[in-house]
């Protein structure tokens, strides 16, 4: 019943049944009747602030003057110092500004984030493209791939992959990169976030290979390259919006996991994972140590769930918005 | 633990509750079960007593296991153990030991003459393949034997069943001492001819405590062991927890789930230091830090002004006067408190001006042409904060420092390497704990070439001088000379030829319950605490 053709779509949204129904699913809506946008504002609220601490980290450095790396509370204080005027959220306990950290974590984890997802869709829309425009056994060859990634619990297997390279400072391409440690983990976060993605792709591409624009544009002609990047990809874009935004927040998730067990982001970079678990031993006397990271990782976390969220009901059928 | 005394207090509530219900009339109770619980921070990587060579797995293999002699922990004199007495001859050369009659080994079998021998050789024999074979090198024969030369030992003599005389090459002053270590102890063979090897997860012995049972990652449990020669242990258990995280490990204790703990609170923790004030003891600890160089490897190999410049720039005061309070910051080797320290060293007092120039000679000025250098720490807090402490010391001379951190047992394998080939950690955070109280027990370990490798030179620091001078003082009797001697070989292993970054000498900081009885502060650190020796008295509550 659903294979109406793009031109119709408005006409019969109703028995037009959405790609990605979790997130479109009219529960959330009816919560907030009147305020559909509000998670759409603060997501891209808070993402956004989270941004431009990044993009303004070494600005802040320079008019501030407080390096993240710097040992600035006094010599004769065993640190953390508590926050005060010098330091709005304190020292950690090496005398580190804390919010100077903070806001250069926010780079790590958003480049985390954003560069383990760029890769996750990148492999995720080539493969699932592929097996469903393909079809046939290279379909069945490449789900059989993704079934195999899902099989293994994907944390544990970064885990073991990162812990299997000890030193990322001398490994061959990981050696080239700022900061070593930091690449290995969005390399094998975006390596294993794939499998979600192509799925996905393949679906979309099934759906989309067998409308009438796709016939048509079969029937005149014109290439599988072109079918497959003209046609189908943009119908698919839709979701992979959606997807790759909650991803974000998810692979600094991770991030912060990984950091926080000591595997990811080594000392003495300021990655928020590994702020918590420095924090951890002063919880009790002195809990801005570990409080002010994991309430960043909170809230960057959520706001890009609620951004994925409210992308996903701008872009939803029921809201007439389109981007193809 | 937790789980098992769960269930029995679900079996016993029916019993229990009745009793609740008639009020005050409750039955005298039995008495409790004593049982001592603390805390090691991982598994021990052994506990096999030739394997050992650290203090968490001898903190099991002491109780276990006994040696012909012990060390006094509180006085560190040399006491009788499973040798009841012993002479030794004018010439300082023939030692004869008196076994005692009562020791009996775990199975129930007597200990026997013979078990000393198959014990020592079972140290010595290539196939052992001990880090600590050292030990009892002294012997005559010993070398041959362990090269495969000689079927038996020259110098080690049975003439009786209790009768064990062992027969030195040359006089060897602290040979008695080190008979006292856990390498030493005395083992029952048929449990360690075991070729399936079992003993590497139930070793036996003739100690005060019997080995029950090793979750991995959990708890090891000993139980009193009847028949210990010095009479059954008012201890009935003793559970050795692995916790590795400080603030769970104090949590538990809080909670009671541990009666002592190595880590104290944070000294900026007022409250809780307030709370734990009377549980908290201090007590010095013969022991030093430091952070070692691998010698064999780049940039460390052969350039001492490097090694100096990197003393110098490193905060030692700041280390421990503000970061860490407690320990004391080294000038070199040698512990207070052993013959032969020395106070007058100078050191390495913290000094960049001086640690610039010093990298400008070594050849990397302004850290110019040095790549980035792998620093090993094992896994705690307080190693985290050493590491990136040092690591920030560091680059403000231009090093560039990459923290590692590894658990025990890799760390171990990564600093050690094997006798061929060194190991991968260019610079590790180590401390040595004197095993017995004699400069001999930190300088020959740690420096003298013939323990190159993974006997305990782990940086594989080689100084013909030094080397003599520890050889040397060996052969004197007069102890004034002979720390004299020590004296001028940590003159030159610190000023000239630095094989560690000195960090610290240390101290013990130990939290006991106030129930716990009979602790005895060692300076030989809180893990030779003697648990026979312990009694858990809660008091009327």
């Amino acid at each position: 019943m659903c294979l109406q053709s793009s031109l119709h779509r408005a006409a019969t949204s109703l028995c037009y049944s959405p790609p990605v129904t979790p997130v479109t699913s009219p529960a959330p809506r009816s919560v907030f009747p009147s305020r559909p946008r509000l998670s759409l504002t603060l997501g891209a609220f808070l993402v956004g602030v989270f941004f431009l601490c990044a993009l303004f980290a070494p600005l802040f450095t320079d008019w501030f003057g407080y390096d993240p790396y710097e040992q600035v509370a006094p010599r004769t204080i065993t640190p953390p110092t508590p926050p005060g005027r010098d330091n709005l959220l304190g020292t950690d306990g090496l005398g580190r500004d804390v919010l100077s950290r903070l806001i250069h974590g926010a780079r790590i984890s958003l480049e985390v984030g954003i560069v383990a997802e760029v890769i996750a869709l990148i492999l995720g829309t080539a493969l699932g493209a592929f097996a469903g425009y393909a079809g046939g056994r290279t379909d069945a060859f490449l789900m059989r791939c993704t079934d195999l990634v899902f099989a293994f619990p994907g944390p544990l297997l970064a885990l073991a992959i990162i812990a299997a390279v000890p030193e990322p400072e001398s490994a061959p391409i990981l050696r080239h990169l700022p900061h070593p440690s930091v690449g290995i983990v969005f390399l094998v976060l975006g390596c294993l976030g794939w499998a979600p993605i192509a799925r996905l792709v393949r679906a979309e591409f099934l759906r989309l290979r067998e409308l009438e624009f796709a016939q048509a544009a079969q029937a005149l002609g014109a290439s599988g390259a072109r079918l497959v990047l003209r046609h189908l990809l943009p119908g698919a874009l839709r979701p992979l919006i959606v997807v790759g935004t909650l991803g974000v927040g998810g692979n600094i998730l991770m991030e912060a996991w990984l950091s926080f067990l000591g595997v990811g982001a080594r000392p003495p970079l300021p990655s928020w994972g590994t702020m918590v678990t420095e924090g951890q031993s002063y919880f009790l006397a002195r809990p801005w140590v570990c409080i002010a990271p994991g309430l960043a990782i909170v809230l960057v976390v959520l706001g890009f769930n609620l951004l994925g969220d409210g992308i996903s009901d701008r872009l939803g059928p029921r809201r007439g918005g389109a981007i193809i | 633990m937790q789980k098992r005394s769960v269930l029995v207090l679900a079996f016993l509530a029916p019993a229990i509750l009745p009793g609740l219900a008639c009020g005050r009339s409750r039955p005298p109770a039995a008495p409790a079960e004593q049982v001592f619980r603390f805390r090691l921070h991982e598994d021990p990587p052994t506990v096999d007593p030739a394997l050992a060579s650290d203090q968490f797995s001898e903190a099991v293999i002491l109780n276990v296991n006994r040696g012909l002699v012990e060390l006094d922990p509180q006085t560190l004199e040399v006491r009788p153990a499973v040798a009841a007495s012993w002479t030794i001859s004018p010439d300082g050369r023939t030692y004869t030991f008196q076994l005692r009659d009562g020791a009996v080994f775990h199975n129930g079998r007597k200990v026997a003459a013979d078990d000393v021998g198959y014990s020592f050789m079972r140290l010595l024999k290539q196939e052992t393949n001990s880090p600590r074979r050292f030990l009892l090198e002294p012997i005559e024969g010993a070398r041959e034997f362990t090269d495969g030369k000689s079927a038996s030992i020259d110098g080690l003599l049975t003439p009786d069943e209790r009768t064990v005389v062992l027969r030195l090459t040359k006089p060897f002053a602290p040979f008695l001492s080190q008979l006292t270590m856990a390498n030493a102890a005395i083992l029952p063979r048929e449990v360690y001819d075991d070729p399936q090897k079992a003993y590497l997860r139930a070793p036996s012995g003739c100690g005060p405590f019997r080995f029950s049972r090793w979750e991995q990652a959990n708890f090891i449990e000993l139980v009193a062991f009847d028949g210990y020669y010095g009479g059954r242990p008012a201890l009935d258990r003793v559970v050795i927890r692995m916790i590795e995280n400080a603030t769970s490990a104090l949590q538990e204790y809080l909670a009671g789930g541990l009666d002592s703990l190595d880590e104290t609170p944070e000294e900026t923790d007022a409250a809780m230091q307030a709370r734990l004030g009377g549980e908290i003891h201090r007590y010095p600890f013969i022991g030093t830090g430091y952070i070692g160089f691998n010698m064999a490897l780049a940039p460390f190999k052969g350039n001492a002004a490097l090694r100096q410049a990197l003393n110098y720039a490193v905060d030692k005061e700041y280390l421990w006067g503000v970061l860490l309070p407690g320990n004391q910051p080294a000038n070199g080797i040698i512990p207070p408190g052993i013959p032969g320290h020395d106070p007058a060293l100078p050191g390495y007092p913290h000094d960049e001006a001086k640690a610039r120039s010093l990298m400008a000679r070594a050849g990397y000025p302004a850290g110019k042409g040095l790549q980035p250098i792998a620093l090993w720490v094992n896994t705690g807090e307080d190693n985290r904060k050493i590491a990136e402490q040092v690591q920030s010391d560091l680059k403000k001379i231009g090093v560039t420092i990459i923290v590692r951190e590894v658990d025990w047992a890799a760390y171990i394998s990564g600093v050690s390497g094997t006798q061929d080939k060194p190991g991968q950690a260019q610079m590790f955070r180590f401390g040595w704990y004197l095993d017995y109280p004699d400069a001999d027990a930190i300088l020959r370990p740690l420096l003298h070439s013939s323990n190159w490798g993974p006997a305990g030179n782990f940086g594989r620091y080689r100084n013909a001088e030094v080397d003599a001078l520890i050889d040397a003082a060996l052969d004197t009797a007069d102890a004034e000379r002979r720390a004299d001697l020590y004296r001028r070989a940590e003159r030159i292993a610190v000023m000239e030829d630095p094989p560690w970054i000195f960090l610290s000498y240390y101290q013990s900081k130990t939290l006991y319950k106030p129930y716990v009885k009979g602790v005895v502060l060692s300076p030989l650190g809180e893990f030779r605490l003697p648990l026979e020796r312990l009694k858990i008295e809660r008091g009327a509550t």
